[in-house]
């Protein structure tokens, strides 16, 4: 980086507390979310769903007063649309299409069977149960035993069994350091299903411009190129016939990333029909039909010595995957990413493991904020504790002993995943201070044991992949490789910037942070850099926001593409100023020279724009792109421990968290502001995933928490002031060494909280290794432990 | 054909006569009807809080109030929503991280101005609980309290330096 | 998630309500605040074809008050009530009660005669007024009846309310001085319907519990008088016992058998211990406080 980028302090640029440029609109309501859109002649769509987990769907019966045109069927939909099958590289797996309207069968409670259209939702959900569907229904699988057993019914019944995947791996030498080891233990984890509940539910909108041939399609996605791309291939049109656009999105976590075949569908409706359509999925459809969550089985046996250093770690693991499997990220990713992260941050090179991911009559699987991690950390860090309980050290101890220090780095763990930097150990460290470790220690000794409560404290640590490359996204399995990123930076006649780019913020503030990327290299302020992002007609192809790359992706991009204008800049300047460009610097606004000459960024763009001519030597055009991915495929790594201290009621399970804290690194921080937020927001999903939410199926597979009646998210009094201490080791292979910071925190809470409570009820030899960890769940821990009256190492789970 | 029913209403300060739809909501007349769409429906339940408007100046959810129900009530929604009180909530909200994706902003401003207007001393566990009704998936609500506090706290501050203008407060 | 189309009919007043409901006949339902009813009807749970509205029925807001008692109109908010707003005959209980309903937004709506209609176990007003001796006011074209909420709850929405029948107001007498109440909700989060919900009230004379009663709300599909809870109070006094012996008598008042149950039963009715007896302890501190 030159000196004219680089030596000068910028006020806006990396690592300044900048307040947000899209709180304004939605602080007066003005954001602009795919129902606000309002376009003429625009009609409603209801879908007709099923209300059976799994049947033979026989026949959908149109009443015949039905508006032409206004009710599809799979019948009338299949010449124009074709059902998407996700695919895998892994030898494995097995594929099944995903169907844009159900044919033959229905698979899970809330698939769509056909479409009704209406003026208004209302009358097109009358339009609906006016419909008569015939299904006859057929034994419904819920869980792993049902999924697994040789006489279960097949879901799709050209496949041998229900399993779409399997995998395995034996790594370094698992029975030499069983033989050597002093302790082994055997767990068995569950973190029940759950669903993602951005407070938007999904909303797609589409019209198809005859005048033009063009299709427009509004759809709340993380991932606007995707969706472009994969309508087009299903629909069979020209991409440059088609336009996506994601205007504000009211939160993704993961729920909007896959290709869902509501798109598909209105898609290809809207340009059969002579009107703009629109359908508001609401919230029963969110609860049963968006994509869901967890629902993993973790088997963990650990063998170590008796200082409580790991030796070997053996994982068999058993995935939920739903009814079909998602494009891109298909139904074995979840068992993948779940086995790569069993080992965490720990010095371990011989691992075995075989997982199992299946199917079920419930929604797909897809991500979630930490997708697989949580899963896995839960998993590895319940084990840590149980170890360290073994031999007799504290939990912050033996994780110090076992981790992988920062001389070590950058390492490659036995997964193959190399940890870039960062000082895990020094994190465990301060995560005791920030909790104040010792006080609770001490009120834990001074409880009364005839009293009813309990005090623990928990911790969890985990290092996490992100902005991983092509390469990683190929050991994966997936179909496509997503690696890189572009950016298109314009200067314009004014002197304001306008930045494209391919991904897309649902609330992490990209207006503001790609702006502070911009603001580092040309030393402006932020409000004069416009971000266009979510329409693929306006923006570089990318692919999108997820697997916490954004910053480090398009960031790098926006770097890259303000760094090759700026260079032009200073050229076009050199000219203007008369100045050699290499004595030349940016400072608020303004190119300046070394003897006080300067002149404006408006002032040279309009020079240069209207009249090249006064500018000879430099080529035309004020705008770059640039496409970007960092050195290293598999992804940076950030990396935290988290604290929580809990008290435990004895007569009713209830858990109250008494204090929580973070300690967390995830390298240089673009905007603090918006990184807290991240961490708190990640805490609190986290925290309902460990004590509140799930998805209950009962055991013919009707849903049951359908509406936030039953389905509990945590509200403002449930989540604690979250105290977080910010580590930043910068990332030796990112631009200005950022890592990603947006799913971290949601990936410990679980484990965190399952550690303290299992400490605060250690003295009564009782554990919790099940998610959410409702007073239910946590008194029959207790019941059982009370009247067996065991020790903590006889309980096995 | 639904049935309709005349409706006469305040919205925003603006008087309204509109013919609407019997099953029709309130939340769907602002949004629909008026183009009001700063009130967001997230799950018309009842429980999310994204709806909540200001209903004869008390929080409501529009989405389970009828809008025949409205003959002559004041509706204000965040597109009306105005005052000091109001100004030093969405200043305490950008500055504390109080928002992210902005789906639930408009109806958490409406309940956080409910609380702030009381001029009330509320510890943090009783603001929490004032808010027990506004879900936020986002942030989880450390900068939405703390945003809270700090405006509440300004506000009685601002009370006692001028006792006069606040007996005249909104 | 639209409700059905339906007919809306706006009541100015308790006599307008009854005459809509007669002339409208089986396929009518009464909307109050409509908290409760709206949620099941955008469900499309419930489909009636006419609604009769009583948010212009101003009358059944008013409330009376005499020597004995306390008549609060039907459409009474639950904030109403939680702001003092309208008298609280129950020495706070009714205030303490309402403010815990829900949230705030729906405090505004909600109604007390909305509340009992519904007749949801696990809500606050069926219990807590169970427990406070009060009657539902009912009236049609006919005239106008007196129920005591005991005889008023048959189960879940099912109620001693005819078809053409309005609850228009809630008679609760008054709570003697010495009166003490408990009241605690077990819920897994602020806000949710109650897991289990008890009241506890009786006078306090000396160290003697007289007149006690004690309400399970959330147990069944009608609140549940605990007799033997009320026996054990009278018979040894304020203290709350210990949860086993709390617990053992609720379950035979349900009758229900403990070995038998699975163990999400079995949370259950701890539950209803833990939180039968953190009201006995409560009103110990009400009547300290």
């Amino acid at each position: 980086m030159t000196d004219a980028i680089t030596k000068r302090p910028r006020a806006q640029g990396i690592g300044a507390r900048v307040l947000r440029r899209e709180d304004a609109r939605h602080l007066h309501g003005e954001g602009s979310f795919v129902e606000d859109l309002r376009l003429p002649g625009l009609r409603h769509v209801a879908f007709v769903r099923s209300q059976i987990p799994h049947g033979r769907l026989e026949r959908v019966v149109v009443p015949p007063e039905a508006e032409p045109g206004c009710v599809w069927t799979e019948a009338e939909l299949a010449p124009w649309a074709t059902p998407l099958t996700a695919t895998s590289t892994l030898p494995s797996y097995r594929t099944a299409p995903l169907p844009n309207l159900a044919v033959g069968k229905v698979r899970y409670v809330g698939e769509p069977i056909a479409v009704a259209i209406a003026d208004s939702r209302a009358e097109a959900e009358d339009l609906a149960e006016s419909l008569e569907v015939d299904i006859e229904p057929l034994p419904a699988i819920v869980d792993v035993a049902g999924a697994l057993d040789p006489n279960a019914t097949l879901l799709h019944e050209d496949w041998p069994d229900n399993v779409f995947a399997r995998t395995e791996g034996d790594l370094g030498d698992v029975d030499a350091a069983i033989a050597r080891a002093d302790v082994s233990l055997t767990r068995r984890y569950t973190m029940n299903r759950q669903a993602v509940v951005p407070l938007e539910t999904r909303a797609v909108a589409a019209h198809y411009d005859r005048s033009r041939g063009q299709l427009t399609l509004w759809t709340s996605t993380q991932t606007p190129h995707m969706i472009h791309d994969m309508v087009a291939e299903q629909l069979g049109i020209d991409g440059s016939r088609l336009r996506v656009i994601a205007p504000d999105v009211g939160g993704g976590f993961g729920a909007k990333c896959s290709v869902y075949p509501e798109e598909i569908t209105l898609a290809a409706i809207a340009m059969h029909v002579p009107f703009p359509i629109v359908w508001v999925e609401d919230r029963w459809e969110a609860q049963v039909a968006m994509t869901q969550a967890r629902d993993t089985v973790y088997e963990i046996t650990a063998h170590a010595d008796s200082d409580g250093r790991l030796l070997a770690i053996e994982a068999e693991i058993a995935v939920n995957a739903g009814a079909y499997s998602v494009h891109p990220w298909t139904a074995a990713m979840d068992a993948g990413m779940g086995a790569a992260m069993v080992p965490g941050p720990y010095d371990v090179q011989n691992y075995r493991f075989r997982t199992v991911s299946y199917a079920s009559n419930k929604a797909p699987l897809g991500p979630y904020r930490g997708v697989a991690r949580p899963g896995a950390c839960l998993a590895i860090e319940r084990t840590m504790d149980d170890l360290a309980r073994e031999v007799g050290i504290e939990p912050a101890e033996i994780r110090i002993r076992n981790m992988v220090g920062p001389a070590q780095m950058p390492y490659t763990s036995v997964a193959r995943k190399v940890y870039d930097s960062g000082d895990y150990p020094e994190a465990v460290r301060r995560a005791t201070s920030l909790i104040d470790h010792d006080r609770w220690r001490l009120e834990q000794k001074l409880l009364d044991p005839a009293s009813r409560r309990r005090i623990g404290i928990g911790y969890a640590s985990f290092t996490e992949q992100t902005a991983h490359g092509c390469l990683e996204w190929a050991s994966r399995g997936l179909a496509i490789t997503i690696g890189k990123e572009g950016a298109r930076l314009l200067l314009d006649a004014s002197g304001s910037f306008t930045l494209s780019v391919g991904v897309k913020s649902q609330g992490q503030g990209h207006e503001t942070s790609l702006a502070q990327v911009v603001s580092e290299v040309f030393d402006v302020d932020v409000s004069r850099v416009t971000l266009n992002a979510g329409d693929t007609s306006l923006t570089p192809r990318g692919d999108g926001t997820f697997a916490s790359r954004s910053m480090v992706m398009a960031g790098g991009a926006t770097f890259g593409a303000a760094s090759a204008l700026a260079d032009k800049v200073l050229r076009i300047a050199g000219v203007l100023l008369q100045e050699d460009p290499d004595r030349l610097f940016f400072h608020q606004g303004e190119v300046h020279g070394p003897g006080g000459t300067s002149v404006t960024l408006a002032h040279l763009a309009r020079e240069f724009l209207f009249t090249p001519d006064h500018v000879p030597g430099v080529d035309g055009g004020l705008e770059e792109t640039f496409f970007y991915e960092p050195t290293q495929q598999t992804g940076t790594y950030t990396y935290a421990t988290h604290a929580a201290v809990v008290e435990v009621e004895l007569d009713t399970g209830q858990v109250r968290i008494l204090d929580y804290g973070v300690v967390e690194d995830c390298g240089t921080v673009v905007n603090p502001l918006i990184v807290d937020g991240q961490i708190i927001g990640g805490v609190a999903q986290g925290i309902g995933t460990a004590l509140l939410e799930e998805l209950v199926y009962d055991e013919d597979g009707q849903p049951k928490s359908t509406s936030f009646l039953d389905y509990l998210l945590p509200g403002a009094a449930e989540i604690p002031e979250i105290k977080i201490d910010h580590m930043a080791t910068p990332s030796p292979f990112t631009t200005f060494g950022v890592k990603g910071a947006g799913e971290s925190s949601a990936i410990a809470p679980p484990a965190a909280l399952a550690n303290a409570v299992s400490d605060a009820l250690a003295d009564i030899g009782a554990t919790v290794n099940e998610t959410p960890m409702t007073p239910r769940r946590v008194w029959e821990q207790i019941q059982a432990a009370e009247a067996a009256d065991a020790s903590p190492s006889e309980v096995a789970s | 054909m639904d049935e309709t029913v005349a409706l006469t209403l305040v919205v925003n300060g603006r008087e309204r006569s509109i013919s609407v739809s019997a099953r029709e909501s309130l939340a769907d007349l602002l949004r629909e009807r008026f183009s009001l769409t700063g009130t967001h429906l997230g799950c018309e339940q009842g429980v999310c809080g994204a709806c909540t408007v200001l209903l004869d100046d008390l929080p409501v959810r529009a989405c389970l109030t009828l809008a025949a129900s409205c003959e002559g009530c004041e509706v204000v929604t965040i597109e009306g929503l105005q005052g000091p009180d109001v100004e030093r909530l969405r200043g305490h909200f950008r500055t504390q991280g109080g928002l992210q994706c902005g789906f639930c902003t408009p109806g958490m401003l409406v309940s956080a101005y409910d609380v702030v207007r009381r001029r009330e001393s509320p510890t943090r566990d009783e603001i929490c609980a004032a808010m027990s009704g506004n879900i936020c998936r986002c942030t989880g609500y450390n900068g939405i309290v703390r945003a809270i506090q700090l405006a509440n706290d300004e506000a009685l501050d601002a009370d006692n330096a001028d006792p006069v203008a606040a007996t005249t407060h909104d | 998630m639209k409700p059905a189309a339906f007919s809306y009919h706006r009541a100015t007043s308790a006599d307008s309500a009854v005459a809509l409901l007669a002339e409208l006949g089986e396929d009518a339902k009464v909307i109050a605040g409509g908290q409760s009813l709206l949620p099941i009807m955008n469900m499309r749970l419930a489909e009636p074809a006419h609604l009769v509205d009583l948010a212009g029925a101003d009358d059944l807001r008013d409330w009376q008050e005499s020597d004995g008692d306390v008549t609060l109109g039907a459409m009474s908010t639950h904030g109403m009530i939680e702001d003092g707003l309208v008298p609280d005959p129950c020495n706070g209980l009714l205030q303490h009660a309402a403010s815990g309903i829900g949230y705030r937004a729906i405090r505004n709506r909600g109604t007390i005669g909305g509340s009992l209609s519904h007749a949801d176990s696990s809500a606050e007003w069926p219990t807590v007024l169970s427990a406070c001796d009060a009657a539902a006011v009912i009236r049609s074209v006919a005239g106008t009846r007196e129920v005591p909420l005991s005889d008023f709850f048959f189960g879940f929405f099912s109620t001693a309310l005819q078809l053409d029948e309005v609850l228009v107001a809630v008679r609760i007498p008054r709570f003697a001085p010495d009166r003490v109440w408990g009241f605690v909700k077990t819920n897994r989060k602020l806000g949710e319907f109650a897991e289990s919900l008890a009241v506890v009230t009786y006078r306090r004379v000396e160290d003697a519990v007289v007149s006690p009663r004690v309400w399970l709300g959330a147990a069944r599909d009608v609140p549940v008088r605990l007799a033997g809870v009320e026996a054990l109070l009278s018979d040894d006094g304020p203290d709350a016992p210990p949860v086993q012996a709390v617990r053992d008598v609720i379950l035979t008042e349900l009758e229900q058998d403990w070995d038998a149950m699975d163990p999400g039963e079995r949370h259950m009715a701890q539950l209803h211990a833990v939180t039968v007896r953190n009201a006995i302890k409560h009103a110990q501190e009400v009547h300290h406080g």
